[in-house]
């Protein structure tokens, strides 16, 4: 933490390209801010269609995150318990979703329970008006998980038990250490992996779009709609954008120190 | 309250099996190279580790006893540790860390806050009390640690390494204080070490550990004078060498002395039963200060250091390789007991 003065020095062509990556990631962005209908942003924002997709996307996420913080949690103590072949098995198992495309997820979800061969209608598998909620919400799980039990795995890895045993020492015993020492340690870590999650499952599109969408207009979330509209009404389809754009900056200010430096 | 203990565990390669007697107020010094059971015997005390077989007893309370299927979770045992690591909570402020054993001994909030307070004042980290343990320097997490360890008023205190994490400017002071605060202090004492100033300024008593056994017992100063194993004479710096067999002293007795005790010459030296001579073979030369310190492997394989004055190297023409014979008076020699065989050749 205090070794600033030996930053080992870069070379110098570095510099340049470091700087085009800068603004390959920043450049989109400002283009869209600069595309703002600011004439109609009053009336998209409180269009019912907009109203309508926030609430969706805000309700299958936060159901989604809990989903994952449910799921996760535990599997997450399971994979810093276990040694050897089964620990890199499970952290592989963790990482599918995040390196395998959201439509091949999606695709792999209906095979599950929509039945491909037969229809790819998931309100035909008997669940009703719930059908495309329940839909999404699997599919946002599906691919949030890994975030929250990396996030998670890695708090719990930082403290490796030995804060506990020191606990034991002092005379804490097993509920004492979790409830003060254990909780507490991890927290920070998994309030960072929930804001991941939520993050992930607001601004999914291609699973849900596969698995969820496949009753046109049923699972309108806000990525969803911003497609939907990029054709019919441009101006829509950026000011829900831009909705998504905000959710992903509070995020990062959300997760400052944990993701963006400072601490180690 | 005596602590009294028979320790056998085995882990991994580690084949532990360590007796320690060590009275109230006493302080016992297990000294060691790394890797030979040191923390693993005190985890052993602490509970941390099983016991394959023995016990452990604080005055009359028995806490292990492999025969009578006794064994006390290390939450129950009232024993004090300061982990090398130091182990501070990180989510809580110093005077959390030293007030957390004493609640969950079930004190009351504003009486273990005066205790914490208390212990703080002892170690002299009264003004840490509201710091985050991330911002102390390693003295001060050690002195917290300590506090926290003392403020349960264990019977028994244990170590680990208490001076590893020191920075070697300070080291002789935190060293002098922890010596201070361990005097002070009523517990049985167990400290684990490497270095064996630790040792000296530190314990009462020693005991040496090599792979997991005790090699050595004694006062610090006994250990120190009459090394019984290489580790232990390259700690203090002396020269441990079986003797010669022109000596007399027969198998199994090794001659312990200073490197700066040692004449070198390039003739054979007269016979004269008043010193011990050996030839030797310069394998590497080194300045220390205004001497320098020369390396020689006899033709049994055994090292001997010497100190030469740089004038009389030029004498010796002695460059790598070179042959020469080592003498020592017998009065600046000191004859141990040594098992044959025992020592690693160097």
């Amino acid at each position: 933490m205090s070794d600033h003065h030996q930053t080992p020095r870069i070379p110098a062509v570095a510099w340049p390209f470091a700087a085009v990556a800068v603004a390959y990631l920043v450049v989109p962005l400002l283009a869209l801010l600069a595309s703002i209908p600011w004439d109609s942003l009053a009336d998209q924002l409180s269009s019912d269609a907009f109203l309508a997709a926030l609430g969706l996307s805000v309700g299958t996420a936060l159901i989604s995150t809990l989903l994952c913080v449910i799921l996760g949690v535990p599997l997450a103590l399971v994979i810093v318990r276990a040694r050897g072949t089964a620990k890199r098995i499970l952290r592989a198992i963790v990482l599918v979703p995040l390196l395998l495309p959201p439509v091949v997820g999606g695709i792999a979800l209906l095979a599950l329970l929509g039945g491909l061969s037969t229809s790819i209608n998931p309100a035909s598998f008997g669940w009703g008006l719930a059908a495309p909620f329940v839909a999404i919400v699997l599919a946002q799980t599906f691919v949030a998980l890994p975030f929250l039990v990396l996030a998670v795995e890695r708090a719990l890895r930082s403290n490796d038990g030995r804060l506990a045993i020191a606990a034991a020492t002092l005379g804490a015993s097993r509920a004492t250490i979790f409830r003060r020492i254990t909780l507490p340690i991890v927290a920070p870590g998994l309030a960072a992996g929930a804001v991941l999650c939520f993050t992930r499952a607001l601004g999914e599109f291609g699973a849900t779009v596969t698995f969820g969408a496949s009753v046109p207009g049923a699972a309108a979330t806000l990525p969803v709609t911003v497609f939907s509209q990029i054709e019919s009404n441009r101006d829509a389809a950026i000011v829900l954008s831009l909705v998504l754009l905000a959710v992903s900056i509070a995020a990062i200010v959300a997760l400052k120190d944990r993701y963006t430096g400072g601490v180690s | 309250m005596t602590l009294d203990a028979r320790l056998a565990v085995t882990r991994g390669p580690l084949s532990l099996d360590l007796d320690l007697t060590v009275p109230s107020g006493a302080v016992l010094a297990l000294l060691g190279p790394r890797g030979a059971g040191k923390t693993t015997a005190l985890e052993a005390v602490a509970g941390l580790v099983p016991l394959d077989a023995g016990h452990v007893r604080v005055g009359e309370r028995t806490l292990d006893d492999t025969a009578g299927g006794i064994h006390l979770k290390a939450a129950e045992r009232g024993i004090g540790m300061v982990f090398q690591d130091y182990r501070l909570f990180s989510h809580l402020s110093v005077v959390e860390n030293v007030e957390f054993g004493v609640r969950a001994q079930g004190m009351k909030k504003k009486a273990a806050r005066d205790r914490a307070a208390e212990w703080l004042e002892a170690v002299g980290a009264t003004n840490l009390a509201d710091r985050s343990p991330s911002t102390l320097s390693n003295d001060e997490a050690q002195r917290v640690a300590l506090a926290r360890a003392l403020a349960i008023e264990p019977s028994v205190l244990l170590l680990d390494e208490p001076l590893a994490g020191i920075e070697a400017s300070l080291r002789m002071r935190v060293r002098g204080e922890l010596a201070q605060r361990l005097r002070e202090n009523g517990a049985a004492t167990v400290l684990v070490t490497h270095d064996l100033v630790d040792a000296l300024v530190l314990a009462d008593s020693v005991i040496v550990l090599e792979e997991g056994r005790a090699v050595q017992a004694g006062t610090p100063i006994e250990i120190a004078a009459s090394p019984t194993t290489q580790f232990v004479a390259r700690l203090v710096g002396l020269n441990l060498v079986p003797a010669p067999i022109s000596s007399k002293l027969g198998e199994g007795v090794s001659l312990a002395f200073a490197p700066s005790a040692v004449r070198v010459t390039r003739d054979r030296p007269r016979d004269d039963p008043s010193s011990h001579v050996w030839r030797a073979t310069i394998t590497d030369l080194e300045q220390l200060a205004s001497l320098v310190r020369a390396r020689a492997t006899t033709p049994m394989y055994d090292t001997i250091l010497a100190d030469i004055a740089p004038t009389q190297l030029a004498g010796l023409n002695s460059a790598l390789g070179t042959q020469v014979w080592m003498s020592v008076s017998v009065r600046d020699a000191r004859a141990v007991a040594t098992e044959l065989g025992d020592d690693p050749i160097l």
